[in-house]
């Protein structure tokens, strides 16, 4: 449920940055073919990525295995999200692949960095959309 | 971690485009600034 909350704050961060010319990119741990199903099924029209070996993901250092995404701090957010009406889909993907959010560039620059330290550990994306703008 | 420490870590990485292309992660943010997110998986 927690990739479907994201995909709807993606848009909303998207719609946000895009007067700026900033873009929004996602990477998937899935196939190029789970990743065009994921675009059509949540209306995502953000550039979509994927890479499956996780090796992006190892490289930014995030988080990744079993307790991670089926914590109890996991399964209470999961339990908020479900509140909000997202609900768990079929996934596609590494499941104990955790996530995480940066702006990068233009150039060698981080602008922000969130790694989720468990699953729906996400940033919130107004500190994102302000650090977008930061120079 | 500053791009120093990443630099090198993701130096030549590649990532796919939906049609199976692919893609110089670096070249994602060169001329401009983006967001990056990573999603766990896709669903």
């Amino acid at each position: 449920m927690f990739a479907r909350q994201q995909a709807a704050a993606m848009m909303d961060m998207k719609n946000k940055l895009e007067a700026e010319g900033v873009s929004v990119i996602v990477i998937g741990s899935g196939t190029p073919e789970q990743a065009k199903t994921f675009a059509e099924k949540f209306s995502f029209t953000g550039e979509l990525f994927v890479d499956e070996d996780l090796k992006t993901y190892q490289a930014f250092d995030l988080e990744r295995g079993f307790f991670k995404t089926l914590g109890l701090l996991s399964i209470g957010k999961g339990f908020k999200a479900m509140g909000q009406g997202f609900h768990q889909g079929l996934s596609a993907g590494d499941l104990w692949q955790q996530g995480g959010i940066f702006v990068m560039g233009p150039g060698n620059k981080i602008a922000f960095q969130h790694v989720d330290r468990f699953a729906g550990d996400h940033a919130d994306p107004a500190e994102v959309v302000q650090a977008c703008s930061l120079e | 971690m500053n791009y120093d420490q990443l630099s090198p870590k993701i130096a030549g990485l590649k990532v796919k485009n939906t049609k199976g292309e692919e893609v110089v992660l670096e070249s994602l943010w060169k001329d401009k600034r983006v967001v990056v997110a990573f999603l766990r998986h896709f669903g």
